[in-house]
């Protein structure tokens, strides 16, 4: 009976050929969107690296005449933030996370050229937040007046340049001829929140007292159960330390349901697209097997007057669009393999290109065995005589 | 061999019921060559299909080799319509995509032997036919005549003990209409199989041993 089926598939190979062309193509949308998916759903999941209960952010806008001053002044104002009994800590940070801002850089490596973002924090900083030391110490006033910039960086950056290596007191070329050195290696750091790839990063020391220092933000953590009424009293004093400064308070919770809201609708616009294309292709797709299966109908009439009974037919049916699913399928595997390969998408890892395979697999395949069940069900249900005299 | 009581079909759409056959009695002894004959739409065809069990009467009883059939379950039918029933159709209904031995090895798929045996078959039943040359073609590549021959074949693969034929050579020109009408003949005498035929033609009903007349879904001799 196999060798039957695989012959009347051969000898319809034109018109199985653009099936299997509408399934290729089927399948590449398909795996596409799965690996969208699943590339978002494990940046999404990735530790952020920090914790951001009861933090507020102040962005401040210094007076044009004040420029001179500003760390001065942002020092002072930190000072006075710190004595409020509501607020536990205050530290200064180049950017708050969960905005679509940082500084950046390209570090050489042995793997190549790497984009490393950046930061600068005060003293105390990444305790405040929680961060996760895994070797060496946080930057502190021990890299005052070092002839060599101390830096922490993130464990990604760490194996990146120097692998399975100790890096803690390690030298890296940075920006030309300037040499770091390593102090510190954490966990992670995903400044730019849940939505934004896993990266390198490392972070320098703001030094509060020099009057070069440079930063936008001063980030507090308020005690729990803080409400935002605070931020009246707030303003208020932040005005008498500055008063001709702006300042804007937002939580670091405000600032990070902004960043999903925004991160979902840039990725709802091609979810969307992708999805309608996938319907358009489900539906060219049932339109083919089912015009296959229905313009067999005489041929089914016949084979049940030969004695088949119509589960057999039905099965022959299934068994011969898997067969061509399948075919389908390894085509666009192979077609879809070169992506990875090739190494165009970083963060399509092989697991999860085989993952999004596996699902893509399952779903066309139980798309074509529901297209071959139900026209060919149909198909036979006609009485062998009426089959027979189907136009 | 073949029998029908009280045989009735009617085929309903939303506005009309139209009577196929109307209380129609038959008896066909084993071994008899038979020939339907009627106006077009007297139910000629439909009293084919019944007896092959390719249609269902709506009333009546039907007995094939002296078996009632009870249930018109597809699993209960399937193989009595491969077993003891070969079909020749007006139109051959031959699979273009499959050689002439694959067209006629059809039947056998829904037997439990092997391939080899299959295929023993297949070529013996294309040489009753005088096709051996052209085993391999397809049937596009084949006449109206050497089609059905095909198709004749294909019914007689599996030795049934009926064989029915829909106006075998009503798509066929006078010479291949009795090339055909041969091959029943030898078919009937030599391998006695009880062969049921329906016709247009008045001659070639004549060469069968009897004709039954059917008009208005009522046999009328």
């Amino acid at each position: 009976m196999f060798a039957h089926i695989f012959k009347m598939m051969w000898q319809r190979k034109r018109a199985n050929s653009l099936i299997i062309i509408e399934i290729v193509v089927a399948f590449i949308v398909l795996l596409a969107v799965v690996a969208f998916i699943r590339v978002s759903y494990q940046t999404y999941s990735a530790p952020l690296g920090f914790e951001y209960d009861n933090t507020w952010s102040i962005a401040f806008e210094p007076d044009i005449e004040d420029r001179a001053k500003i760390g001065a002044t942002a020092k002072q104002t930190l000072q006075v933030l710190s004595q409020l009994p509501e607020i536990e800590d205050a530290h200064t940070m180049y950017f708050p996370p969960f905005i679509e801002a940082s500084s950046s850089t390209t570090i050489d490596s042995e793997n190549g050229k790497l984009y490393v973002l950046m930061t600068s924090v005060s003293d105390g900083a990444q305790q405040a937040m929680g961060m996760t030391l895994l070797a060496g110490r946080w930057l502190n006033e021990s890299d005052n007046g070092q002839t060599i910039r101390s830096v922490v960086i993130n464990k990604m950056l760490k194996d990146n340049i120097f692998g399975e290596e100790n890096a803690v007191n390690q030298l890296f070329d940075y920006d030309g001829d300037e040499k770091l050195r390593v102090v510190g290696v954490f966990e992670d750091f995903r400044q730019m929140g849940e939505f934004s790839p896993v990266g390198n990063y490392m972070m320098f020391r703001t030094d509060l007292d020099n009057p070069k220092s440079f930063y936008r933000s001063i980030n507090i953590w308020v005690k729990p159960g803080t409400s935002r009424a605070f931020e009246e009293k707030l303003q208020k004093i932040l005005h008498q330390s500055a008063p001709n400064w702006q300042f804007e308070v937002t939580t670091w919770q405000q600032l990070r349901d902004e960043h999903i809201s925004n991160g979902m609708v840039a990725r709802m616009i091609p979810t969307v697209i992708a999805l309608f294309l996938m319907l358009m292709v489900a539906f060219g797709l049932l339109g083919v097997l089912w015009q296959n299966v229905t313009r067999r109908t005489q041929e089914l009439g016949l084979r049940r007057a030969m004695g088949a009974t119509a589960t057999m037919v039905q099965m022959q049916i299934i068994f011969e669009l898997l067969v061509i699913t399948l075919m389908a399928i390894a085509i666009g595997f192979l077609i879809a393999i070169q992506i990875p390969i090739s190494g165009v998408i970083e963060q399509l890892t092989w697991g999860v290109f085989f993952q999004s395979v596996g699902i893509s697999t399952v779903i066309i395949m139980l798309l074509s065995v529901a297209c071959a069940y139900y026209p060919s069900l149909i198909a036979t249900r006609y009485l062998p005589a009426d089959a027979l005299h189907y136009e | 061999m073949i029998r029908i009581e009280r045989g009735k079909k009617s085929y309903r759409t939303d506005t009309i019921q139209t009577t196929a056959l109307n209380d129609v009695s038959l008896h066909i002894k084993k071994g008899e060559f038979v020939s339907i004959m009627g106006p077009s739409g007297c139910g000629k065809s439909t009293l084919m299909n019944i007896i092959g069990l390719l249609d269902k009467p709506c009333e009546g009883q039907i007995y094939i080799d002296d078996q009632k059939i009870e249930s018109y379950n597809d699993k209960s039918i399937a193989p009595i319509r491969n077993e003891k029933i070969g079909f020749i159709f007006q139109s051959f209904h031959l699979i273009n995509d499959l050689s002439v031995l694959d067209n006629v090895e059809l039947p056998l798929l829904y037997r439990k032997i092997s391939a080899k045996e299959r295929r023993r078959l297949a070529l013996e039943a294309i040489d009753k036919v005088s096709l051996n040359a052209r085993a391999k073609h397809f049937p596009n590549q084949l006449s109206g005549g050497q089609q059905q021959r095909v198709a004749i074949a294909r019914a007689i693969v599996g030795k049934p003990k009926i064989l029915l034929a829909d106006e075998p050579t009503g798509n066929l020109d006078s010479a291949m209409g009795n090339e055909i009408m041969a091959i029943l003949d030898d078919l009937h005498k030599n391998d006695k199989t009880t062969i049921v035929m329906v016709t247009h033609d008045d001659e070639k009903a004549q060469r069968t041993e009897r004709i039954i007349r059917l008009f208005d879904g009522q046999l009328v001799n």
